[in-house]
């Protein structure tokens, strides 16, 4: 099966010396949907927007439907819906103009969603881009990339600055399209309730490199948090030494260090790795496994 | 019957159906030969992915409390499989340490524990209807 | 703490390059071009956002208004005056008539009172309309038109009257916070709007590419050229390009050819310029040969533009009779060049009256006799504007502004700045390059009394390449196009690997 998204080593920098992406690959098959995570500066949105040619990689190849986008940037775009959070519309712009433009571009537009969206978004077509709040403002680019039901929607940081109504809207509208169309979906948030409900693969960028990248039930389920007194160990290197360790990091009295298994094997694991037992193990929701796992130190004796 | 999801639970949402949709067979609220919502209506009433229903739909298939008949839809099994004591051991162990140290916090001892579990023994052989009283 | 808000203003800078510009250029500058100056003026006016009055980041500052809007204004003056002056101060060093310097001071006046005005637009707001302002701008730009037939001790006594009464204006009516966003309150739209498709639908794109602050352009480009010194004014076409390029990233993500935004974004602009280009065919300012004849020693001299001399020793210029002249030769940039059609003070009547017979053969492709043309000057369109030698003209012209957007696109490159870090201080310098060599040609190998060096030096290759060409009206077309189509082609090219990140929101942040 021809994966309709693929990154391969891809690297990129902005400024000398300081890569952005540092070799990140990972391929994403129709009807997928996968989720990007990563701190601010991670490289989220730079990956999205190599993936829609709008960056060019310094180095390794990026193929969407199997195809280069140098080859035919039209017809791929025609097939690919896009928001960004730094879109900027054109402010002078009527929304009805908007969507006439894409109406024009996409040939597939359902006018009947269309419709439907703009009613329950409450956008008026009459009422030009720069008098409308942020948020509403995203609503509209939802609504244009979405409305010409798309092979695969890119989403980049699309329910930043919404309030949760509108935010659950975009998941509404986001889950309708996977249920009707099949849409794969790439997105990046950092809104952790959203990445746990739309569920499907958990992809973490750190430091231009992917650390994670496997199912978010899985990751879920498969990894837990181990809260590790530092007088038990002296320091993060004897933790990183116990099998099945993803990382450490301290904080205030503790270590906390992230490992690949269940809570109770994990506490055996650590009980005979530093003969300490009863070490706090638990499974922790998304959020905390993405501070755990990319935060930084906290507490650190100055 | 309503279903609830909390996206930062510690249980991740396919469970948090499961154990849902188990508890309501346990307490009655699901009946033998219920139809439940298909993946699509269920994913878009929750809004959560439809591939995290199938995979909820799909353990509890596997441990036989419902069954998928094709073209025909989701339904819970006529016959409830037996229960398996040694693998739901655990939790039950676990909720029951939570509830006495629930307890213990409210200041109940052991015997007013032991009333409080009666009354709700004798709440969940009472008609489906009712309203779960704890 | 006025002081520290005018020296991070954009206007104070623009002041201080527009100063240094202008001490540099005012003194070669020869009087028909100091109007050229004027523009340049108005553009540093114009880049320093005239109709702001805060940012969005100032207005939340605990600063006064009042303060604030002291500081822009000092800034807006700066920008204009600190040109003028600068210029004025350089040319009365150089020892140019005290008129030249009256003519800077003059736009200084001028361009005073606009940037008033301007400024008198939605006084309680964080900035005024943008439209508002490019009106202004442009109505103002017309009735500089008409201020050459006025004096211009009239036009300096009405601007001094004007600006006192402005400035009280605006300042009566400065609030004590300033609004950030319009007061007056956008229509009342129905939910119910008519979804119904507009008939035309790349408005959106249209606007993004034209927006109003581009309009001041318009009559830059559309009677700039008229003077027929294009290499400048190209900056005039060059400038809406690339700024209208930048508003592109949201239309990046549709299914739209990269091409078809650029050719939407360039060829209104080129059209335009071209337009005046051609025109300035028919309306020249100026006959090409110039005679002077002193009556006192008896000298004359005929001077044709400089595309017409010629390269080398002067020889011995003989007539058919045996009269001979041998022309002083000029030494520009280590090379002799000679004017062949010049007379020496001890040549008769008839040795002139045949120098000038060849040399409107030359300039005019047909001999004219000095007396008739004297009285009717000359039929026929000089040979410079005639159709070959215009057609090549215009191809030149397309292949020059094509050469600075393929210059700008390179440094945009994501190649190019993989390797070179600092991008846009490379495509200043690129860009400005030609520039510079234009001017310094202009400046070191100046003549004060014909048309710019750098467009006699153009003039020369057309001329020679005119002279290879066969005589067929459409192979010269074609010789014109190929260049400009090659260059087009590489622009489009390199436009592919451009990469555009989204504007900062907006000058309103």
């Amino acid at each position: 099966m021809t994966p309709i998204l693929e990154f391969r080593d891809i690297e990129r920098s902005f400024k000398r010396n300081v890569p952005v992406l540092n070799g990140v690959s990972f391929a994403m098959q129709a009807g997928e949907v996968a989720a990007l995570l990563g701190r601010n500066g991670a490289g989220k949105t730079t990956l999205i927007r190599i993936a829609m040619g709008m960056l060019h990689p310094y180095a390794g190849s990026v193929r969407v439907f199997g195809a280069s986008l140098t080859e035919d940037p039209v017809a791929i775009k025609r097939r690919i819906g896009y928001v960004a959070e730094d879109q900027v519309l054109p402010p002078s712009s009527r929304i009805a103009e908007l969507i006439a433009l894409h109406r024009y571009l996409f040939p597939r537009w359902d006018g009947a969603l269309e419709s439907q969206l703009l009613d329950r978004f409450a956008l008026s077509p009459a009422s030009r881009i720069k008098h409308l709040s942020k948020g509403q403002a995203r609503q509209v680019a939802l609504l244009c990339a979405v409305c010409h039901r798309p092979e695969l929607l890119l989403l980049d940081e699309p329910a930043g600055g919404l309030d949760p109504a509108a935010r659950r809207e975009f998941l509404e509208t986001s889950i309708q399209l996977l249920n009707r169309e099949g849409t794969a979906i790439l997105f990046s948030s950092h809104h952790m309730g959203d990445v746990e409900r739309l569920g499907g693969r958990v992809i973490l960028l750190d430091e231009g490199k992917v650390r994670l990248d496997e199912d978010l039930d899985c990751l879920r389920e498969g990894v837990c948090v181990a809260m590790v007194p530092r007088t038990s160990a002296a320091d993060a290197a004897v933790l990183e030494r116990v099998p099945g360790c993803l990382r450490v990091r301290p904080v205030f009295d503790d270590w906390h260090a992230v490992f690949r298994g269940e809570p109770d094997a994990v506490q055996a694991t650590l009980a005979a790795a530093l003969g300490v037992n009863g070490i706090c193990c638990a499974r922790v929701p998304l959020e905390e496994l993405f501070i755990e796992m990319v935060g930084g130190n906290r507490g650190e004796a100055v | 019957m309503q279903l609830l999801i909390h996206p930062a639970d510690e249980v991740p949402i396919y469970r948090q159906i499961m154990r849902q949709i188990t508890e309501g067979i346990a307490v009655g609220r699901l009946k033998a030969g219920e139809k439940l919502p298909s993946h699509r209506d269920l994913s878009e009433q929750l809004v959560i992915a439809p591939l995290t229903v199938k995979k909820a739909y799909d353990e509890l298939e596997l441990l036989g409390f419902i069954e998928t008949q094709r073209g025909r839809g989701t339904f819970v099994c006529a016959r409830l499989p037996r229960p398996d004591p040694v693998h739901q051991m655990e939790e039950v162990r676990d909720t029951a340490r939570k509830l006495l140290a629930q307890a213990y916090l409210a200041g109940l001892r052991y015997p007013g524990v032991l009333q409080v579990l009666e009354q709700a023994d004798r709440a969940l052989s009472a008609p489906a209807s009712e309203e779960e009283k704890v | 703490m006025i002081w520290q808000l005018v020296k991070r203003d954009p206007g104070w800078r623009n002041a201080l390059n527009g100063a240094a510009v202008s001490a540099v250029a005012c003194p070669f500058v020869p009087r028909e071009f100091l109007t050229m100056f004027g523009v340049l003026v108005a553009m540093c006016w114009f880049q320093s956002l005239p109709n702001v009055r805060a940012t969005l980041f100032q207005a939340g500052l605990p600063i006064r208004v009042r303060d604030l809007f002291l500081a822009r204004i000092l800034s807006l003056f700066a920008a204009v005056w600190l040109p003028v002056a600068a210029g004025a101060a350089l040319l009365l060093l150089a020892g140019r008539p005290v008129e030249d310097a009256g003519m800077l001071v003059e736009i200084g006046a001028g361009l005073s009172v606009l940037v008033l005005v301007v400024q008198s637009s939605r006084v309680g707001e964080i900035s005024g309309s943008e439209w508002a302002y490019v009106w202004v701008a442009i109505g103002w730009a017309a009735s500089a038109l008409i201020a050459f037939l006025v004096p211009r001790a009239v036009v300096l006594a009405v601007s001094s009257l004007l600006c006192p009464p402005l400035f009280w204006n605006i300042w009566r009516q400065l609030p004590t916070t300033f609004e950030v966003l319009p007061a007056k309150l956008a229509r009342q739209v129905s939910r119910q709007g008519n979804t119904a498709a507009p008939a035309f639908a790349w408005w959106p794109i249209l606007r993004s590419l034209f927006p109003p602050r581009t309009l001041l352009f318009l009559p830059m480009l559309a009677f700039m050229p008229l003077s027929g010194q294009w290499l400048f004014v190209s900056v005039f076409c060059f400038m809406p390009v690339v700024g209208a390029v930048g508003n592109l990233p949201w239309a990046l993500g549709l299914p739209v050819r990269r091409g078809g935004l650029l050719a939407a974004a360039l060829l209104p602009w080129l059209t335009l310029f071209l337009l005046g280009v051609l025109l300035s065919n028919w309306f020249a300012p100026k006959p090409p040969i110039r005679v002077r004849r002193s009556a006192s020693d008896r000298t004359s001299e005929i001077f044709t533009p400089l595309e017409f001399w010629r390269i080398g020793e002067a020889p011995l210029i003989e007539s058919p009779w045996g009269e001979s002249w041998r022309p002083k030769a000029l030494r520009v940039a280590g090379i002799a060049i000679y004017n062949p059609y010049s007379v020496g003070p001890g040549n008769s009547e008839r040795f002139f009256e045949w120098q000038f017979r060849r040399a409107t053969q030359a300039v005019y492709g047909q001999a004219i006799d000095y007396a008739e043309f004297q009285r009717h000057g000359s039929a026929v369109r000089p040979v410079m504007r005639q159709a070959r030698l215009a057609t090549l003209n215009l191809g030149a012209c397309v292949c020059w502004v094509m050469l600075l957007i393929n210059v700008a696109f390179t440094a945009w490159h994501w190649r190019f700045r993989r390797v070179f870090a600092h991008g846009q201080t490379v495509l200043g310098g690129l860009l400005m390059a030609p520039m510079v060599c234009v001017f310094l040609i202009d400046w070191l190998l100046g003549n004060s009394w014909a048309d710019p060096t750098s467009m006699c030096l153009i003039n020369a290759l057309l001329l020679r390449i005119s002279a290879l060409l066969p005589a067929a009206l459409p192979a010269v077309a074609l010789a014109a196009a190929i260049p400009v189509a090659l260059l087009t082609w590489s622009a489009a090219r390199l436009f592919r690997g451009v990469e555009l990140s989204p504007p900062a929101t907006a000058a309103r942040a």
